[in-house]
């Protein structure tokens, strides 16, 4: 399998009040293609600085970070966005949808972007959401709020999804419906998952697991094994 | 409590913008509240205080004479000896005729001959002799101080000159020094400092009156000429050429001018300045009994008209004094109203701002009050917003206006003659600037806060837990789903955004109206005084003592004009129209239709002119039009002396001053009386004009007057300086402010999307993209907005220069080109997306993960 990511040396320094601080430091890091990456780490750890840097959201300080063999760390704003626009989803924590936009509106928002987007029908229904698609998000749980959110990363047909605490609101339950998408998703689209979690046991899922702390990569597990999501012992 | 105000207060510091854009308004607003009301106050306790030090005259009058009964022969004789020792031949034989009739023999005694004697008493002062002991009678009784004041009037090619003798016991209208030193010497003279400055004299300096030169050993106002135009009638003021003089006795005794002596009274008693205007100035003969006021001169001149009546110069007297008073009610009243639309304006768009934030914090509320604090705390700490905003906004708005008092006082005060008082500060304007404001913004944040705040909790927590389905938004979706996605998403979120589109067209709605009140304003009175004068291709204008029969040059035009009351407006089928005065005066001109140097110009810009060759036809002017709602097939009625001439409006000319009317001259004449077609006034191009010097005697002599068309024009338009200057700063920093709602709305509009642009930008949109389906909802919104502010504000700036204008008979026109139109639609554009862009730059500063949190 080649390497979806590869960083070198990646570091990312915040100036503040306090003097510095050291979100990440000199990472090297391999992220193969189609694989269910869980980062894992307590709050502070850098794993969502970590992704903010893969999925070109924000600049590291210094490093290098490569797309499939093209670096990305150099790119100016306009570059960034077509990275964005070309290859990835975001599913979010706090879901962000639009208020005023309907379930399916929400979802044509990412169609519109990706010249070669997936049937969205076919996306409403792996998500579950068919029911309500003329709803708006207010009329919707945290559990549909958040797979309308998958739905709209996913009918772009992204390379990369990358998910920031995606059951972080949600229950036990719907948390775990929630995963199960995005394992049937990875299943059946191949799409390579980048999953920021403070949560251990979602890594049962995943084929890599990174335990971050403290900026630095503490451990890399590769799972042999991986379990379904209805299957995770909830932390 | 003090935690919700710490926490309200930290929101605040980060809506910079919107923050700043409150302080803006509150202290734009009380900038000029502070120095359009500081600077009149100023000058207004300066001028009652300087009536009071100088002694201003309460009234003036002159003496009545009976020459049957007033003097007797002993007294006759006695004045013989004195006042009347050095008379001519001529006028020794009219006295002597006089002596006879008063020992009764009454065969010689005419009214020729009485008019003679007043002549003689006039001339040598011997009228005041006589008088003084008549009036002495009264003065008592009605306890006033009089004196005489005496003064010549000198007409010395453009310039006007009044003089009066210096004389330092003065008890009324005392002089005031403002440099140098009073004339004691003889050939010593004092002159108005704004003549010397126009005139380029100092003192120390020579000035000629006439053929004798006199040294200028200062500068000095008359209090009885605050306004200094030395003639009125003379329609040109400038005070380049009106000068009052002050020189010693012998040197006044020497000077050759008109005498203008007139008496000076002033009550023991205080009275109130103000009713100096309120004399009743009428011969007529039907109200003399009628005593409108109360002022007490009123009285005097009822029952004494034996001993005293009101001069021909008591009205230019009196306007004189007390124009300024007229102008500080002008002023006070324009910077009220204008005042109040800036203030209305602001406070709206303040209250916008403050309802934002409370809207943009409803989680945070929510939050608030699950946790159990009240309803009524949590309002009570954005009562932050309007206190830090008229705080910080009152305090600086109160100093700025206190900058601006210099400026301004000198521009009210224009060619007025008052000394200045040196600059106060009025605690009351602070106390004002920043309590008014924090009042009147307290009360409406609150309430706007607490009606928000009335929701349940878990509505408040719920992001878009008040969105309807309307009927609207689904008749949007029916009528959009075959179009493209970014019409198809633009459409949606404008038609399920109605509470947002609404508030960002009422603030542009507010801009619109600042910005045509700025274009209309840079223009108001200059395009009144453009359109006078477009018609007049002259440059001289004769004005002759007597109607005149004699051909003239075939380049010039003639006119024959009277003032003639009009008797009735009857409309098409003969039936009066209702007038709301019944006494207009109307101008009435006598002209050529083949005039070569006059047009009459109709809204079209059209010449009119010809329609004068209809039988009767007469074309009145827009003033009449507008204020009689005389019309095209109306009939004029006038009097005159006991004729009743009746005229067909024929064509409305543009023009806004009194009520002027255009007739054939040869029908005009034949009307007046006269078998041939006479004149009164020539408007010729004629160099010979420039100066009475290249005149023959002949022609001097049937001339009252020759006016230069250039000068009127540049006279009346100074004349308009003060109002325009007035105009210009209100106009000044309505377009500031204008720019200030611009660039909060713009910040409101990206700031209400930032996690729509934000995601957007996530997800791979580019900029232009964004802008197209999130940004640019607003600008159909914004260009309607403005669209309906212009006739909004030509109504209520209409309504505004109605009550500004009172009852002076006069329109403004307050039009709107379409060209200007398109210019403060394109500028208001320009500004719009400067700012939008300008706020999506600060944006992208943010973080995009930063952006997406939710705050």
């Amino acid at each position: 399998m080649e390497n979806v990511y590869k960083i070198n040396k990646v570091s990312k320094i915040y100036d503040n009040f306090s003097g510095k601080t050291i979100a990440l430091n000199k990472i090297n890091l391999e992220i193969k293609d189609g694989e269910i990456v869980v980062i894992l780490g307590p709050s502070g750890s850098g794993k969502s600085t970590m992704l903010n840097i893969l999925s070109g959201i924000d600049n590291p300080s210094s490093g290098e970070v490569y797309f499939y063999d093209k670096r990305i760390d150099n790119f100016n704003d306009n570059e960034l966005t077509n990275y964005r626009k070309d290859n990835l989803g975001f599913i979010f924590q706090s879901y962000n949808i639009i208020s005023n936009l309907t379930v399916s509106e929400n979802i044509e928002l990412g169609l519109n972007l990706s010249t070669n987007p997936l049937d969205i029908d076919e996306v409403i229904n792996t998500v579950e959401l068919t029911e309500h698609k003329d709803k708006y998000p207010y009329q919707l749980s945290g559990g549909q709020m958040q797979r309308v959110s998958i739905a709209r990363a996913l009918v772009k047909n992204p390379k990369v999804l990358f998910c920031d605490e995606p059951t972080g609101a949600l229950d036990e339950n719907t948390g775990k419906k929630v995963l199960k998408s995005l394992q049937e998703i990875n299943k059946k689209y191949k799409t390579t998952m980048i999953i920021v979690t403070h949560n251990p046991s979602i890594s049962e899922m995943a084929n890599t697991v990174i335990k971050m702390n403290s900026g630095k990569i503490v451990e890399i597990i590769k799972n042999k094994k991986t379990i379904s999501a209805e299957e995770l012992r909830w932390a | 409590m003090g935690l919700l105000f710490r926490n309200a207060l930290k929101g605040l510091k980060k809506k910079k913008v919107q923050m700043l854009g409150i302080i803006l308004m509150v202290f734009l607003s009380t900038a000029i509240y502070t120095s359009m009301n500081s600077a009149l106050d100023r000058l207004e306790n300066r001028y009652y205080s300087y009536l009071d030090e100088q002694n201003v005259e309460d009234f003036s009058f002159v003496p009545v004479v009976d020459y049957t009964k007033d003097i007797s022969l002993e007294k006759l004789n006695e004045l013989e000896q004195n006042e009347l020792s050095n008379l001519e031949e001529n006028e020794k034989q009219i006295i002597n005729v006089y002596k006879t009739c008063l020992l009764n023999q009454s065969s010689i005694c005419t009214q020729n001959l009485y008019m003679g004697v007043q002549g003689i008493f006039e001339k040598y002062g011997a009228v005041y002799k006589i008088s003084n002991e008549k009036i002495d009678s009264i003065a008592e009784k009605y306890d006033f101080t009089y004196s005489l004041e005496p003064s010549k009037y000198i007409s010395d090619e453009k310039y006007l000159i009044s003089a009066m003798p210096y004389n330092k016991d003065k008890k009324i209208n005392k002089t005031y020094l403002v440099e140098g030193e009073f004339p004691t010497k003889d050939n010593e003279i004092t002159i108005l400092p704004n003549f010397a400055k126009k005139n380029d004299l100092e003192i120390g300096d020579n000035y000629k009156i006439g053929n004798t030169t006199y040294k200028i050993v200062g500068f000095t106002y008359a209090p009885d000429y605050i306004y200094p135009m030395v003639s009125f009638s003379m329609p040109i003021f400038d005070e380049k050429y009106n000068n009052v003089v002050f020189m010693n006795q012998n040197t006044y005794d020497a000077l050759e001018g008109i005498k203008q002596d007139v008496y000076v009274a002033k009550f023991n008693y205080k009275t109130d300045p103000k009713d100096r205007m309120n004399i009743q100035i009428t011969t007529s003969e039907d109200n003399q009994n009628e005593v409108t006021t109360d002022n007490p001169a009123n009285e005097i001149f009822k029952n004494e008209k034996d001993i005293l009546t009101m001069s021909m110069t008591s009205g230019s007297r009196i306007m004189r004094i007390d124009m300024l008073q007229m102008e500080f009610d002008t002023n006070r009243k324009f910077a009220e109203y204008f005042l109040y639309l800036l203030l209305g304006i602001s406070v709206f768009i303040i209250v916008v701002v403050s309802k934002k934030r409370i809207d943009d914090e409803k989680l945070q509320i929510g939050v608030l009050k699950s946790l159990g604090y009240k309803s009524s705390s949590i309002a009570f700490s954005y009562l932050v917003y309007p206190i830090v905003g008229s705080l910080v906004g009152g305090t600086l708005g109160f100093f700025l206006g206190y900058i601006l008092n210099g400026p301004l006082t000198s521009l009210y005060m224009n060619y007025f003659t008052v000394p200045l008082s040196s600059l106060t500060f009025n605690m009351k304007y602070l106390l004002s600037s920043i309590f008014i404001p924090m009042v009147v913004l307290s009360i409406l944040s609150y309430f706007i806060a607490w009606f928000m705040l009335r929701k349940k909790p878990l509505k408040l927590l719920k992001e878009g837990s008040n969105l309807k389905v309307n009927f609207l938004s689904k008749l949007v979706t029916k009528l959009t789903k075959k179009l493209p996605f970014n019409y198809r998403f633009k459409y949606s979120l404008a038609s399920r955004s109605l509470g947002k589109l609404f508030i960002v067209s009422l603030t542009s709605f507010c801009t619109g109206m600042l910005i045509v009140l700025t274009l209309i304003g840079m223009n108001l009175f200059n395009s009144l005084i453009d359109t006078s004068f477009e018609g007049m291709k002259y440059k001289y204008m004769v004005s002759y003592n007597t109607a005149m029969t004699e051909e003239a040059s075939d380049k010039d035009d003639l006119l024959l004009q009277n003032s003639l009351n009009l008797n009735r407006l009857l409309d098409e089928d003969g039936n009066s129209k209702k007038l709301d005065e019944d006494d207009y005066s109307i101008n009435l001109n006598g002209i050529d239709s083949d005039a070569k140097n006059i047009e009459l110009l109709d809204k079209n810009g059209e010449n009119i002119i010809k329609k004068l060759d209809e039988e009767n036809g007469v074309i009145i002017n827009e003033n009449m039009r507008e204020i009689m709602d005389a019309d095209i097939g109306d009939t004029l009625e006038l009097e005159y002396n006991d004729k009743v001439l009746s005229y067909k409006i024929v064509g409305v000319t543009e023009s806004y001053m009194n009520f002027v009317a255009y007739v054939d001259r040869e029908t005009l004449s034949k009307d007046f009386g006269s078998p041939v077609a006479i004149y009164t006034t020539k408007y010729s191009n004629d160099s010979k004009y420039s100066s009475m010097k290249n005149l023959d005697n002949e022609e001097i002599t049937k001339i009252s007057g020759i006016f230069s068309i250039e000068d009127l024009e540049n006279n009346v338009r100074k004349q308009m300086q003060t109002m325009n200057s007035s105009i210009y700063i209100v106009i000044g920093f309505a377009s500031f402010m204008a720019l200030v709602i611009i660039a909060v709305i713009a910040n409101i509009v990206v700031e209400e999307n930032k996690r729509t642009i934000s995601l957007m930008k996530v997800m791979g949109y580019k900029n232009k993209s964004i802008s197209s389906i999130v940004l640019n909802i607003y600008t159909p919104f914004v260009i309607v907005s403005y669209l309906l502010s212009i006739p909004a504000m030509i109504a209520l700036l209409k309504w505004i220069i109605s009550l500004l204008i009172g009852d002076m008979n006069m329109v403004i026109p307050i039009t709107l080109s379409w060209q200007k139109a398109l210019i403060g639609l394109i500028g208001l554009l320009i500004a719009y997306y400067f700012a939008v862009n300008l706020s999506r730059k600060v944006l992208n500063k943010v973080p995009l993960a930063v952006a997406l949190k939710r705050e």
